[in-house]
């Protein structure tokens, strides 16, 4: 069993029911796979930096897991059969240091969401002051 | 000569803070190794050494495969539709 983390984007034209059962196929898919399912970090909708099939913007998700490396080429085969995903990316982590990086990652998915969180409140606040004054 | 002085003392930034790995999503740490129109930046101007620099040539790559970078910024991309990394 190897470390692997998956990105892959939605399009942005869907409903947030669709984008959410389209996540949640793509976890049935590593389900079915064998894959042990660690971490889901939502990266939410982004602008995307080009055009990708004439979309401005993406719904970013990424998936930690641990699977067999023969795995791998069936979930990215799904991928790209799926014509509501436009991007995926899957990166293995196999070196200690990688492995290290990859544990932080995943323990700091919570934490750098409630973060953000926080700094969007003050950047809110702080533009409320601003339309105030 | 100019850009040269951006980065006065020449470290490897780092190395200072004993980073293993650099990760492809943290497009705010990228863009440090970044041009203005998000291009590499050479090690001669930037200071990482060549370990970290490969690091975050392998992470840029990335992040331009996934779409949180551009490729490249040419006229069309600055004037239609401008690229910040703080925009969701």
């Amino acid at each position: 069993m190897n470390c692997y983390e998956t990105l892959f984007v939605v399009k942005p034209t869907l409903t947030e029911q669709e984008i959410a059962s389209q996540v949640t196929k793509i976890k049935d898919i590593l389900a079915r796979e064998g894959a042990e399912l660690i971490a889901t970090d939502d990266m939410g909708m982004r602008r995307l930096a080009y055009a990708v099939e004439k979309q401005t913007r993406g719904y970013y998700t990424v998936l930690y897991y641990k699977a067999e490396g023969s795995k791998i080429a069936e979930i990215e085969r799904n991928l790209r059969i799926n014509e509501d995903i436009i991007k995926f990316l899957t990166v293995k982590y196999s070196t200690k240091k990688e492995m290290a990086q990859f544990d932080k990652m995943v323990a700091s998915i919570g934490k750098g969401k409630k973060e953000s969180a926080t700094k969007e409140k003050e950047a809110a606040a702080q533009e409320t002051v601003a339309q105030e004054a | 000569m100019m850009r040269e002085r951006k980065f006065k003392k020449r470290f490897c930034k780092y190395c200072e803070s004993k980073v293993d790995y650099i990760d492809y999503k943290d497009v705010a740490g990228l863009k440090f190794s970044l041009s203005e129109r998000y291009k590499i930046m050479p090690r001669r101007l930037t200071g990482n050494c060549k370990r970290h620099q490969e690091l975050v040539t392998v992470a840029i790559k990335r992040a331009r495969q996934t779409a949180l970078i551009p490729y490249i910024v040419d006229r069309k991309n600055v004037v239609d539709a401008p690229f910040e990394t703080s925009n969701r």
